[in-house]
């Protein structure tokens, strides 16, 4: 097996079997860590995955190179994600830290992208629900189609602190009202 | 010369000779000559073995050791120590050995490191530094005194020591006033010794106290004992104070003895104690004497024994009825060698049921066992029948053990003081001393065939089985391969991260291991590699096992080198269901 069979998101360290292990080396687990980080948000970026299951994602491509037949141990996989949420790109989605949201781009340029859309289609001051943003049809297009709600009112609640947008409640759904 | 050169072993102790024995060792001890120290040579072990005292310097051992071979003392006492003047041995030698009492060869040298023990002060007299060797002679029971040190016209006249009577002043006057150690015709020859001084023909070296006629040779008056002196004696001792030596060259001469001084004993002084127990042990040395073993007839072997057999089975064989006492004239054909092998056959056989008939006679036939197993071994490898069985190894094993001489390893307790406070580090540093040089050895390289490290475990038992009596504990072990940096040793001690302690040789580098590991993945690398499914650009794997096998190191210390390379960040690992994995680190920049 080689790496051209690969999309090239795959990292060359793929078919590396120590790759599988976690360096007990500090050296080499920082470069190790930097690359499994790497791999894991162009991998969800790829598979819109914005939700990641521990448990299921184990055995995906992502965890689990069947070629060499090498797993990341669940262990290891939290101590990534932990690295992850530190820098904002994961957040926990219970205490047991067994999901988590995998933002591969920060919160904080989710709503960079956000405002930057609406302030281009003219769409300030507008109420828009949330719904409308994540699934609907003029947003397929935009890199958070299919964002989950609760990772969207973390992006849309960074606009609030900029003080350009206002989220409320409308009904059962959420709107938002960006100026 | 008393002292000979002293051989050391790479870890800092006497070589031995064949057939000697270390008997005892003690520490903090320093060397005497005649009355006086030798400089260099004040702090040290003394090392006593069945044929010799060697001293080594404990801090430069290479420059500053010496051996007196014991067949050189003639008789040896014990001074106990008296308040500040510690416990000394006195070995008094043997004057047969012609070098020992000429001073001639060295009586110019007096470096300026002399330290006479008892240095007369300093003081107004200027006569007095050389009434050290002069007496007086008691007017009324005529018996010689030591003249006083520090004499002088104001001090007390001191009493015979015999009877107790005190001379009159001008008797001792007279004595300082001579120029010299033996007076000469003085300026006061009213004094009744100048008188009788006066009178002597000096020139055919006739004794100054009993007008003895000496042969010239002679540095001690027949008759009385009293020291003669000749005139060139008395000018090196007056200018001798102005030359000085560079420095000692070696043991050849060990300290600068004041050309008046007559050496005919060394003294051993005991700073940390232990002069009693060294006291024994010399005794039994001296009492002994195993040192004439050497010139000592062979004791009979077991051949004459052989010999009888053979004498009385011939009356029964009618094939060797012959043949005794032509076995050494001649051997002809396949009979005669068949014959030889025969006759060998039945020297091996009584030696073996001779030698293990009681333990005493083992002992004393312990070497030709030995030859023996040797050649058994030998023969056993020629043997192509034999030469893939286990019992060749076995034997080859034994052999290896039985050859190797337990003594010269064994340190036991008992050649240690027990008296002396600091007598279990003794102990430690001499069983470290011991062990390092039982790793150096080159018969058995040790070190060698376990690739340069072996852990502490290992090492108590082959240790243990080499000595095969007197065993050491595990917790002696340790605290000896603690003091091995201390004591430079060519062996050090390390510890692994997680504990393992092995003993490998000094100038062995996690450096060095760590690249030899590298440069061996590289080669293993050109090979196909053991799993096809993984990418050839990552290079070749290895399990400890495979390093343990490729160095000769035991498993334990594999995964532990193994490890410290990764430290090093040149492995990584891979943990799989085989165990771990080691791999060439792709992650280190420099790598």
């Amino acid at each position: 097996m080689t790496d051209s069979a690969l999309p090239s998101y795959y990292p060359e360290f793929y078919s590396f079997p120590p790759f599988f292990t976690r360096q007990p080396n500090a050296a080499s687990w920082s470069s190790q860590l930097s690359q499994w980080r790497a791999f894991i948000l162009a991998y969800c970026r790829a598979h819109k995955i914005w939700r990641l299951n521990l448990l299921d994602a184990l055995d995906s491509p992502l965890f689990h190179n069947k070629a060499i037949n090498r797993k990341l141990p669940l262990p290891v996989i939290r101590e990534i994600i932990t690295d992850l949420t530190a820098s904002s790109n994961a957040e926990w989605t219970s205490p047991d830290k067994s999901a988590a949201y995998i933002f591969w781009r920060t919160p904080d340029d989710f709503a960079t992208l956000l405002y930057t859309y609406l302030d281009d289609t003219g769409q300030k001051g507008t109420v828009l629900t949330l719904h409308e943003l994540t699934d609907g049809d003029n947003t397929t297009s935009q890199e958070w189609y299919g964002m989950e709600q609760a990772m969207l009112v973390r992006c849309l609640n960074v606009l609030v602190k900029r003080g350009v947008a206002q989220v409320f409640s409308v009904g059962e759904d959420k709107g938002v009202k960006v100026w | 010369m008393a002292f000979r050169k002293l051989d050391l072993t790479p870890a800092l102790r006497p070589l031995l000779l064949p057939n000697e024995t270390l008997l005892f060792v003690q520490d903090a001890v320093g060397l005497y000559e005649g009355r006086y120290k030798v400089p260099n040579y004040q702090n040290g072990s003394a090392y006593l073995t069945t044929h010799r005292i060697c001293f080594i310097n404990n801090d430069e051992p290479r420059r500053y050791s010496a051996a007196l071979e014991l067949k050189d003392v003639k008789k040896f006492e014990l001074y106990n120590g008296f308040l500040k003047s510690s416990p000394k041995i006195t070995l008094y030698l043997r004057p047969s050995d012609p070098s020992l009492l000429n001073l001639g060869g060295r009586s110019a040298s007096r470096s300026p490191t002399y330290t006479p023990v008892q240095t007369p002060p300093r003081s107004s007299t200027p006569s007095q530094s050389i009434g050290i060797n002069r007496q007086w002679i008691c007017p009324i029971c005529t018996f010689p005194n030591p003249f006083p040190s520090n004499f002088g016209p104001a001090s007390p006249i001191p009493p015979c020591l015999t009877c107790g009577v005190k001379p009159n002043r001008s008797v001792l006057d007279a004595v300082m006033n001579a120029s010299g150690p033996t007076p000469k015709p003085t300026s006061q020859p009213s004094s009744d010794s100048a008188l009788l001084q006066a009178g002597i023909d000096r020139s055919k070296n006739a004794c100054p106290r009993c007008t003895f006629i000496n042969d010239h040779a002679l540095r001690n008056c027949e008759i009385c004992g009293e020291v003669l002196s000749s005139d060139d004696i008395d000018e090196s001792l007056s200018t001798g104070g102005a030359r000085s030596r560079n420095e000692s060259p070696g043991p050849a001469y060990l300290g600068s003895i004041p050309p008046s001084e007559q050496i005919d004993s060394v003294k051993l002084s005991f700073r940390g104690g232990g002069e009693r127990s060294y006291m024994e042990k010399l005794k039994g040395a001296m009492t002994q004497r195993k040192w004439l073993l050497e010139q000592a007839p062979v004791v009979p072997t077991i051949t004459s024994g052989a010999a009888n057999l053979t004498l009385d089975s011939r009356d029964n064989d009618p094939t060797l009825l012959n043949s005794t006492p032509e076995v050494t004239e001649r051997i002809i054909g396949v009979r005669g060698l068949e014959r030889q092998s025969r006759n060998l056959r039945m020297n091996n056989e009584r030696t073996i049921a001779g030698a293990f008939e009681d333990l005493e006679a083992l002992m004393s036939r312990a070497k030709e066992i030995i030859a023996l197993a040797e050649s058994f071994a030998t023969q056993l490898s020629d043997n192509p029948s034999l030469a893939n069985s286990d019992a060749t190894e076995a034997l080859n094993n034994s052999a290896n053990l039985l050859a190797l001489r337990p003594t010269d390893f064994t340190v036991t307790k008992d050649q240690i003081s027990s008296s002396s406070s600091t007598s279990t580090s003794l102990y430690h540093a001499e069983l470290a001393r011991s062990i390092a040089d039982f790793l150096a050895d080159d018969r058995r390289s040790i070190l060698k065939k376990e690739g340069g490290a072996i852990t502490l475990v290992d090492l108590w038992a082959i240790y243990n089985r080499a000595r095969g009596i007197e065993l050491i504990s595990p917790s002696d072990l340790e605290n000896a391969a603690k003091l091995f940096d201390k004591l430079q040793l060519p062996v050090r001690l390390r510890q692994f991260k997680s504990g393992l302690l092995v003993i490998q040789e000094r100038n062995r580098t996690d450096e060095k291991v760590a690249k030899s590991v590298l440069a061996w993945l590289d080669t293993l690398a050109d090979v196909n590699t053991w799993d096809l499914k993984t990418d050839r650009r990552w290079g070749k794997s290895i399990l400890a096992r495979d390093a343990a096998e490729k160095f000769g190191w035991s498993i334990a210390v594999a995964t532990e080198e193994l490890e410290m390379v990764e430290e090093r960040g040149a492995l990584c690992r891979e943990v799989g269901i085989e165990g771990v994995r080691w791999w060439k680190n792709p992650w280190m920049p420099d790598q």
